[in-house]
C-alpha cells in the first residue's frame, strides 16, 4: 500500500497463483475390474446381467442403476452397436480425448440394455441409428481401461 | 413437541488400511446392506438417502453421492450429501435426523465412507488450509494436533504429562481387541508409545490414528415405525453442533469453545445436567491420543486438566466407572469421512445392546462426539433407550 | 411440522469476474444485506446451512474458510454439497422440525478463480467417463439431442428460449448478461457441443446469494411480508448417462411432484403464476416445462410457442433471465428462490415481467440434470 499526503491508497490487486495437483489410484472393484480385464486381456466387451430386473448393463456400475440389485452373470455384448445419441465437440480443452472436432457417442451395443459412452472421430455418418464398431488398441498397449477401445468408428477396418 | 426419531439399524465394514477389492460404491453398499438387515428393511423401503464424506479431493470425484447413490438404492429418490470435513459422518446423521423430525420422511438411510487408498491423504488434508494464510505451512493434521497437544500440556503441566496421552492410546488399542471392525487390533504398552517414532511433538507414531478405508451406515426411523422395527431403538435424545473461526490462532485448541457449546446444546435438549453422572458411556473422536483428554474436559465430563486423572485412574477403561471409546476409537480405525458416524454408531450400539464383546453393561444414555476442520467444527449426539 | 417462510434475501450483482472480492467478502455482503432486508441480526440466526464447491474454490471443506464471514462463528453450520437450493431444502427441514426458529442459507461461487468446467469434469467417475474427457457440456448435449430428436424439437425453439431469457434478463439489475440476442444470433453463435450453441449455455459467473428462513411465528412478527414455502422436494436420477431416460428430466419430475403435492397443487399450469428454473442450457427449460407438469411429455416446444411462458404470459418462466443470464455455481438455484420470493411478496427491486402469488422454484446439479430440488413459494 502506498501512503501519500491524503492517506492510504487502495492496494493494487494482489493475486496468488497455485495448483492442486493430486494423483489417484482408484480401485476398480470386482464388477468394474472384470469388465476392464476383459477389455485388456481378451478384447471383449462384457455386459453384466442384473439378478433383479434382467437388465444387461455395458459398461456396468457396481450395481444395477435401475433396481439396485446385484449383477448375477456376464454376457458378451457387441462388438458392434447402434449410435443412440452423439455430440460434436468443436472446442479444445485440457482433458479432450481426441483432437477436435471429435464426437462423443452413446452406443447401444448389441445385446445390451444400456448405452456405452465413448468417442469417435468426426464423421458425418455418425448419427442416430448408425452402426459402429470399436477400434481397439493393440494388445500390448491395453491397460485395463475404457480407453483400451481407442474409439468407435463407422466401419470395420477404419482407423484414425 | 419434536417428532421422535431413533436409529434402528447400523452397519460398518471391517476397517483396513487398503480395500483394493472394492470401489467406493461397493464399499458403501456393504455397510448399508448391514444396516438395512438389522432394521429388517429392503432398499425400496428407504424414503431418502443422506451421505457424508470428507473433502472430494481425497478420492477425486465431485459430488460422489451422485455416483454412489444407485449402489444404495437411491435412483429416483431424494439424495443429499453433507460435507463438513471430519465431522461429515456425524453431520450427515444429524441431517438424516432432521429429514425425519421435519416430518418430510419416515425412514432415512445415512451413509458415510472414506477410501483414502484411492488418493493421497496428507495432500488432501493440507488442501483444507486457506491458500492465502495457512497452506504454505502445509501442516496436515498431525502438525495441528501436535500444536494442540503442546498447548494442552503447557497449560496443565506438571499434573498432566506426555505419558497420559500414551495411557489413552494403550486403553483404546486394548479395547479394539474386542471390536471386530477395528483396523488395529494389537495391544501396546505405555513404554512402546513413548518410544515410538516422533511425528509432530509431542505426538509420536503410536499417539496417532491410522488411515483407513471403510464405510458406515445407519437407518433412522420415526418413532412409531422404529418401535416396530427393533426391540431397542437408540432414540435421539439431544443433538448439538457448533462451528468457529477457521483461522488456527483464533481457536483455543486445548479447550475448544465449539465443543463446549455443542455439548451444551445437546445436553439441554436431552435434559442432561451432570453428564458424568447421567451418561453411561462416550465415544469421542480422538484422532490423536491427547485429544481424548481434551474432549472429555470440553464435553463437561470432568473439569479442565482432569482428563488425565480419569484415564490414569482407570475410570474411562472398558470396565471403569465411565468407559470412553469402548470401540477402540479413532486410534484403532479411521476412515475419515465415516469416523464421526462410527462414533454415533458405536454409541447407538451401546444403547441398543448390540455391541457384542465391547458392550458396556446397563447403558441407558450414550454420547457421541466428533470434530472437524481446523479443530473448528464439533458435533455432539446423545442417544437414550427411551424418549 | 411448522410453517416455514423465506423472510429475507440478497444476492450480488453477478459478474464474470469479481476482481476485488473474495468468497469471504461476497458472503459477508449478502449475509448482511439479507439480514437487514428482514430486520434481523446475525444473533437471531440459529443455524447456518451453506453450499460451496471444493473444486471451484481449490480448498478442502471450502466453506470452512468462509464460516465466520457467513456469520457462523459459534453457530451450528453445515455444508450441503451441490446446489444452494438443496441447502435451502435442508434449512427448511431444520425450521419445520420446530427445533430452530430461524435459518440462514448461503451459497457462493467464484468460478473466475479456477476452471469452471472442473466442476462437472470431476463429477465423472474414474472408470468409464473421466478417462474419456467427458464433462457437463457434453452430457447436456447428449441429452439435448435425445430429447429434441424424440419430440421433433428444432434448434429455433431452443434458440427462442435463450433469446427470451436473455431479453428478460436485461431488466434484472443483478444479472451478469444483460444484452439481448435475437433468435438468429443465438442460432449462429459458435457451437459449444452440438446441438448446443454458446448463447444457449449459462455463462461462467462469480456471485453469491443468501436467504433467511423463519418459523411461522417469527415470520409473522418481523414486519416484512414473508414468502411462505408451501412445498419442497428433492430427487436424484440414476448416474450413468447411458442408463438414464435422457428425454425426461426424471429428477426434476420427482422433486416437483413432491413439492407440488405438499402445496396442494394438482394443475400446475393453471395454479402457478410463474416459475424460476435453473436452465443451464436452454433446451433444459423445455424439459422442465414437462417435468413440472406445465404440459405433457413432449409438449414443451408447443407450450413455449404458445407464449404462456414468456414475460406477460402465465405461467411466465425465468423472467429474471434465469441461469442463462447469471450462473454463480453453486448459488444459481438459491438465486431462483430469492427472485421468486421477492416477486410473490411485492418486494422485488425491479419491475419484473411477471407477478403473482405463487411460484415454483427449481435448482439442479449433477451431469445433465441428474439431481433436482424444487420449492413452491407463495404469498
Amino acid at each position: 500500500m502506498a501512503v501519500d499526503d491524503g492517506g492510504l491508497k487502495p492496494p493494487e490487486l494482489v493475486y496468488l497463483e497455485g495448483e492442486n495437483r493430486c494423483s489417484y489410484t482408484w480401485a476398480a472393484g470386482e464388477v468394474t475390474g472384470a469388465f476392464l480385464e476383459a477389455l485388456r486381456d481378451h478384447g471383449r466387451i462384457l455386459g453384466a446381467v442384473c439378478s433383479g430386473c434382467g437388465c444387461v448393463a455395458a459398461p456396468p456400475l457396481s450395481y444395477c442403476e435401475k433396481c439396485s440389485s446385484r449383477f448375477g452373470d456376464w454376457r458378451e455384448v457387441g462388438p458392434s452397436g447402434v449410435v443412440m445419441s452423439w455430440t460434436r465437440v468443436e472446442r479444445g480443452y485440457e482433458a479432450a480425448p481426441l483432437e477436435p472436432p471429435f464426437r462423443f457417442v452413446l452406443v447401444r451395443l448389441s445385446g445390451a440394455d444400456t448405452e456405452m459412452l465413448h468417442v469417435a472421430r468426426d464423421d458425418e455418418r455418425l448419427t442416430e441409428g448408425a452402426v459402429v464398431v470399436p477400434v481397439w488398441k493393440p494388445p500390448a498397449e491395453r491397460e485395463g481401461a475404457i480407453t483400451d477401445i481407442r474409439c468407435f468408428a463407422f466401419e470395420p477396418g477404419e482407423s484414425e | 413437541m419434536t417428532r421422535p426419531a431413533a436409529i434402528v439399524g447400523t452397519g460398518q465394514t471391517v476397517h483396513v488400511s487398503r480395500r483394493e477389492d472394492v470401489n467406493i460404491p461397493e464399499m458403501v453398499r456393504e455397510a448399508a446392506g448391514r444396516a438395512l438387515e438389522e432394521a429388517g428393511l429392503a432398499w425400496k423401503d428407504i424414503d431418502a438417502v443422506v451421505a457424508g464424506s470428507a473433502p472430494e479431493i481425497f478420492e477425486g470425484v465431485n459430488n460422489p453421492e451422485n455416483w454412489i447413490g444407485p449402489a444404495v438404492g437411491a435412483s429416483g429418490k431424494p439424495v443429499m450429501r453433507i460435507h463438513t470435513g471430519g465431522t461429515a459422518g456425524a453431520s450427515a446423521t444429524i441431517a438424516g435426523y432432521y429429514h425425519v423430525v421435519s416430518g418430510l420422511f419416515d425412514v432415512v438411510l445415512v451413509v458415510a465412507y472414506e477410501k483414502l487408498s484411492d488418493g493421497v491423504a496428507q495432500y488432501g488434508l493440507s488442501a483444507c488450509y486457506d491458500p492465502l494464510w495457512d497452506r504454505d505451512f502445509a501442516c496436515g493434521a498431525p502438525g495441528l494436533a501436535g500444536l494442540q497437544a503442546t498447548q494442552y500440556l503447557a497449560r496443565h503441566a506438571p499434573e498432566v504429562r506426555e505419558e497420559h496421552g500414551a495411557m489413552v492410546a494403550v486403553k483404546n488399542r486394548k479395547n479394539a481387541l474386542l471390536n471386530p471392525c477395528a483396523q488395529l487390533r494389537k495391544e501396546i504398552t505405555v513404554e512402546e508409545v513413548m518410544a515410538s517414532a516422533p511425528v509432530a511433538s509431542p505426538l509420536k507414531l503410536l499417539d496417532c490414528c491410522p488411515t483407513s478405508d471403510g464405510a458406515a451406515a445407519l437407518v433412522i426411523a420415526e418413532g412409531r415405525r422404529a418401535r416396530k422395527m427393533v426391540r431397542k431403538p437408540a432414540w435421539f435424545a439431544g443433538v448439538g453442533a457448533c462451528s468457529e473461526s477457521p483461522y488456527v490462532p483464533h481457536v483455543d485448541m486445548a479447550y475448544p469453545e465449539s465443543c463446549v457449546r455443542a455439548a451444551q446444546q445437546a445436553y439441554q435438549a436431552a435434559w442432561v445436567y451432570q453428564p458424568y453422572r447421567e451418561l453411561d458411556v462416550a465415544e469421542v473422536y480422538e484422532a490423536f491420543s491427547f485429544q481424548e483428554l481434551i474432549w472429555t474436559e470440553a464435553l463437561g465430563l470432568c473439569r479442565p486438566g482432569e482428563g488425565a486423572r480419569l484415564v490414569e485412574s482407570g475410570a474411562t477403561a472398558l470396565d471403569g466407572e465411565f468407559p470412553v471409546n469402548p470401540s477402540g476409537g479413532v486410534l484403532s480405525a479411521n476412515p475419515i469421512g465415516a469416523s464421526a458416524m462410527i462414533r454415533q454408531i458405536e454409541a447407538a450400539m451401546q444403547v441398543m445392546g448390540s455391541a457384542g464383546e465391547h458392550q458396556v453393561p446397563g447403558v441407558r444414555k450414550a454420547l457421541a462426539h466428533s470434530w472437524g476442520g481446523a479443530i473448528q467444527f464439533s458435533t455432539v449426539t446423545v442417544f437414550a433407550d427411551e424418549i | 411440522m411448522e410453517e416455514v417462510a423465506a423472510i429475507g434475501w440478497a444476492q450480488t450483482v453477478h459478474e464474470r469476474r469479481m476482481e476485488r472480492e473474495t468468497p469471504m467478502s461476497m458472503a459477508y455482503r449478502v449475509v448482511n444485506e439479507a439480514l437487514s432486508s428482514c430486520g434481523l441480526t446475525i444473533q437471531d440466526i440459529e443455524v447456518l446451512i451453506d453450499a460451496g464447491s471444493d473444486f471451484l474454490d481449490g480448498r478442502g471443506i471450502s466453506t470452512c474458510i468462509t464460516v465466520d464471514a457467513m456469520g457462523g462463528h459459534f453457530k451450528e453450520e453445515s455444508k450441503v454439497a451441490g446446489d444452494g437450493l438443496l441447502a435451502a431444502a435442508y434449512a427448511y427441514m431444520r425450521v419445520a422440525s420446530g427445533l430452530s426458529s430461524t435459518a440462514l442459507v448461503v451459497a457462493y461461487g467464484k468460478s473466475s478463480e479456477s476452471d469452471a468446467s472442473l466442476q462437472t469434469a470431476t463429477m465423472c467417475e474414474p472408470f468409464f467417463t473421466r478417462p474419456l474427457g467427458f464433462d457437463g457440456a457434453a452430457a447436456a448435449a447428449l441429452q439435448a439431442r435425445s430429447y429434441m430428436r424424440r419430440y421433433g424439437v428444432g434448434p429455433e425453439t431452443t434458440a427462442g428460449v435463450a433469446a427470451k431469457n436473455l431479453a428478460a434478463g436485461a431488466a434484472n439489475p443483478n444479472a451478469q448478461v444483460r444484452g439481448e440476442a435475437s433468435v438468429e444470433e443465438v442460432m449462429t453463435s459458435p457451437v459449444l457441443a452440438s446441438p448446443i450453441r454458446e448463447l444457449e449455455a449459462a455463462p461462467v459467473t462469480d456471485g453469491a446469494c443468501a436467504v433467511v428462513l423463519a418459523r411461522g411465528d417469527v415470520a409473522r412478527s418481523v414486519g416484512v411480508r414473508p414468502a411462505w414455502i408451501s412445498g419442497v422436494g428433492h430427487c436424484s436420477d440414476a448416474y450413468s448417462i447411458g442408463t438414464r431416460e435422457r428425454h425426461r428430466a426424471v429428477a426434476a419430475a420427482g422433486a416437483s411432484r413432491s413439492a407440488l403435492r405438499m402445496a396442494g397443487i394438482s394443475r400446475p399450469h393453471d395454479q402457478l403464476d410463474f416459475l424460476e428454473v435453473s436452465e443451464f442450457y436452454s433446451y433444459q427449460e423445455l424439459m422442465l416445462y414437462e417435468a413440472t407438469g406445465l404440459c405433457g411429455e413432449g409438449e414443451g416446444a408447443d407450450l413455449f410457442s404458445s407464449g404462456d411462458t414468456s414475460p406477460g404470459g402465465r405461467p411466465a418462466v425465468n423472467v429474471s433471465g434465469g441461469a442463462l443470464c447469471a450462473n454463480p455455481l453453486v448459488a444459481t438455484g438459491l438465486v431462483r428462490l430469492a427472485e421468486a420470493a421477492a416477486r410473490v411478496t411485492d418486494r422485488a427491486e425491479y419491475e419484473p415481467g411477471a407477478k403473482g402469488d405463487r411460484a415454483l422454484v427449481h435448482g439442479g446439479g449433477g451431469l445433465a440434470m441428474q439431481t433436482a430440488t424444487c420449492m413452491v413459494v407463495e404469498r
